[in-house]
């Protein structure tokens, strides 16, 4: 008994081991790093300085108008994600010949580098050169639009590339769900009376839960961490006007090189991040259903 | 309760044939058995009288009125599935209920029946359960009870006891033979088991390849097999085939020889055969005896399986195959059977294409 618990123990050491190293240290020291104060001069040591990074930071307006955009962001795009990543696996689902073809090809859009992404819509977006206004103009007659300098149109750009390069792998999590949806149940709701739109609300809809709770949390995750999307189609602009908390905290870090401050907002992302997931979770989730 | 009429209904799956024309008609409160094999199309028809699939050809005619364009709902069916197809979300009580939910009716009215319906079934202890947290049967009760707080025009059973065990089955079968006669409705069943075929029946239709090969009383069925694939279908352990020969053909009746030699009399409509035609005769296992019958045929026996009252005697006679059926305690000596016994009068006989030569047709033929 005792020599098959220490065999336990030797199997799990090196998972722990790493789990130590590339999850638990990296994250003590970026704690660590939120009370300190990192001299100009790299050759000093850093400083302990308490809260102030903290208190600095509440005071900080640029700070909360990062927190601000990441919010209409993420309500935004989440919401369209959710929407048209649902209707996009029904779509799916109600194909039979090619649905794997059709999976690879949307996926592609998920499969970019965010960088890459990011310079696309940047250009897609283009005030002057861009494939966007070109059809407007073109085809509607509307007259050229400022994309990436003006708001709203600037956050609008943002959401519709986060949109562009998540939805299809929201959906291919979502039809991944459908399928385990037993057929004779659905028949069975369609003997009981359901109509398509019923069958829907009481019967996908519920069943589908614990895979909205599961591809909704990836993409808060994606979306409060999102940088390269906004940095390549905006900068920022116009003013300080799109940048999200993922920007800020490059300019903290790479732009300002304080350190310590930057550390600070981490830390109150990752805390703010999970109450975010347990607001959702709770909006989500059914207690009385278990996810499998 | 329903009066139910198919007239020539196919039905294909991309080339392939599932239901190839078939006319059927089941009467107010009959309870019909769907029986056949794997993929002779049983569940493929249940399916089209539900309304879940679309008839290719034909129709589907409910008491008076051509139900083909109605939906499944519209045709007030009710459907128990194999695998219960509970909604994993609700309770029993709301899974109950749901039905009732989808034509809006009020809430207290649809607990009232509901009560009732758990009451009937002997699950109103579960009514805040989810399917989770019951057991087959449990499940399968919940399911028959969905059916019945609709009060629907017709039930169909798609092999619903298939996913219970042994014990669970006979308990359930007996459940809704009480149904049966308790709600007096029209029901059809699906199953591969010809027991329950057997006992819940009060006709059975045989079906291979997508037709009807026999329709009948369970014992008609049983005892004037159209042919050989009806007669092998129905009867645990199955029917027994010997080869036999033409050697004389009389008035009403013929005179038959197996590879052994022995020779024996059937009755048989003249001009049906003809001297030197090969035949099969078909021997139910009960229908052997260790003594006894008007000839008897060598018996090499290799296995005895004792089951209490009856055993069976599982060997070969001149290379072909036999279980015969003994009913009498105890283990028996090889020797003791070295011939069975067989009475002309039971025994079935079919020609080349393995239709039956030899019983009147009581069961009706397609």
């Amino acid at each position: 008994m005792r020599g098959q618990k220490r065999f336990a123990w030797l199997m799990a050491t090196p998972t722990i081991i790493a789990l130590i190293a590339l999850g638990i240290v990296p994250l003590g020291w970026m704690i660590w790093t939120a009370f300190q104060s990192f001299p100009p001069n790299p050759a000093n040591p850093p400083q302990f300085i308490g809260m102030r990074n903290f208190v600095d930071l509440a005071d900080d307006p640029q700070f909360f108008g990062s927190l601000r955009t990441t919010a209409i962001v993420l309500v935004f795009s989440l919401s369209l994600q959710l929407v048209l990543g649902f209707l996009l696996a029904l779509a799916l689902y109600s194909i039979e010949r090619g649905r794997g073809l059709i999976v690879s090809l949307l996926l592609i859009p998920t499969a970019i580098a965010p960088i890459v992404a990011g310079i696309v819509w940047w250009m897609l977006f283009n005030a002057r050169f861009g494939a966007i206004n070109s059809f407007l103009v073109q085809f509607f007659g509307i007259d050229p639009v400022n994309w990436t300098i003006e708001m709203p149109t600037a956050l609008i750009a943002i959401i519709v590339a986060v949109v562009w390069q998540w939805t299809p792998f929201v959906a291919i999590i979502l039809l991944g769900g459908l399928t385990t949806i037993p057929r004779d149940v659905l028949d069975a709701a369609r003997i009981d009376g359901a109509s398509g739109w019923r069958v829907l609300r009481y019967i996908i809809v519920p069943l589908m839960r614990p895979f909205f709770l599961v591809v909704g949390l990836l993409m808060i995750i994606e979306i409060v961490r999102l940088y390269e999307l906004p940095f390549f189609i905006t900068q920022g602009g116009p003013g300080n006007e799109t940048v999200v908390a993922g920007v800020y905290l490059f300019k903290l870090a790479f732009s300002f090189f304080d350190l310590g401050r930057a550390s600070m907002m981490s830390v109150f992302l990752v805390i703010a991040l999970s109450l975010v997931a347990a607001l959702y979770m709770r909006l989500v989730a059914d207690r009385r259903m278990t996810v499998n | 309760m329903s009066v139910l009429t198919l007239k020539n209904i196919a039905k294909s799956f991309g080339a392939t044939e599932v239901i190839k024309g078939i006319d059927l008609r089941i009467d107010e409160g009959e309870f019909v058995v769907f029986v056949g094999p794997s993929g002779c199309g049983k569940s493929t028809l249940l399916r089209l009288i539900s309304g879940l699939e679309q008839a290719d050809a034909g129709e589907i005619i409910l008491d008076s009125e051509i139900v083909n364009d109605h939906t499944p709902f519209e045709r007030g069916i009710a459907m128990v599935f194999q695998s219960y197809a509970l909604y994993p979300h609700m309770t029993v009580a709301e899974n109950m209920g749901f039905p009732l939910k989808m034509v809006k009716e009020k809430p207290h009215a649809i607990a009232e029946k509901v009560n009732a319906a758990a009451k009937t079934l002997q699950i109103d202890q579960l009514l805040d359960r989810r399917p989770d947290q019951l057991s087959g049967g449990q499940k399968q009760r919940v399911a028959m009870g969905r059916t019945i707080v609709r009060d629907p025009t017709l039930f169909l059973f798609d092999e619903p006891l298939s996913n219970l065990d042994a014990d669970l089955r006979i308990e359930m079968r007996v459940e809704i033979e009480k149904l049966h006669k308790r709600l007096k409705a029209t029901m059809i069943y699906v199953t591969h088991d010809q027991v329950e075929a057997m006992t819940l029946a009060d006709r059975i239709v045989v079906l291979r390849d997508g037709v009807i090969e026999q329709i009948g009383a369970p014992l008609d069925l049983y005892d004037n097999p159209v042919n050989k694939f009806v007669a092998s279908f129905l009867g645990s352990p199955k029917i027994n085939f010997l080869s036999a020969r033409v050697v004389d053909v009389g008035e009403g009746a013929a005179t038959l020889s197996l590879r052994n030699g022995a020779r024996f009399v059937v009755p048989m409509p003249t001009g049906d055969v003809k001297k030197d035609d090969a035949l099969t005769i078909g021997v139910r296992p009960e229908d052997f005896a260790i003594s006894g019958g008007d000839f008897s045929i060598p018996f090499d026996l290799e296995l005895q399986e004792q089951l209490g009252p009856v055993s069976y005697l599982h060997g070969s006679s001149n290379g072909e195959k036999i279980v015969a059926e003994h009913r009498v305690r105890g283990k028996i000596l090889k020797e003791t059977a070295s011939t069975l016994g067989v009475n002309s009068a039971r025994i079935h006989v079919f020609d080349t294409s393995g239709r039956s030569v030899r019983h009147g047709r009581k069961g009706q033929e397609t």
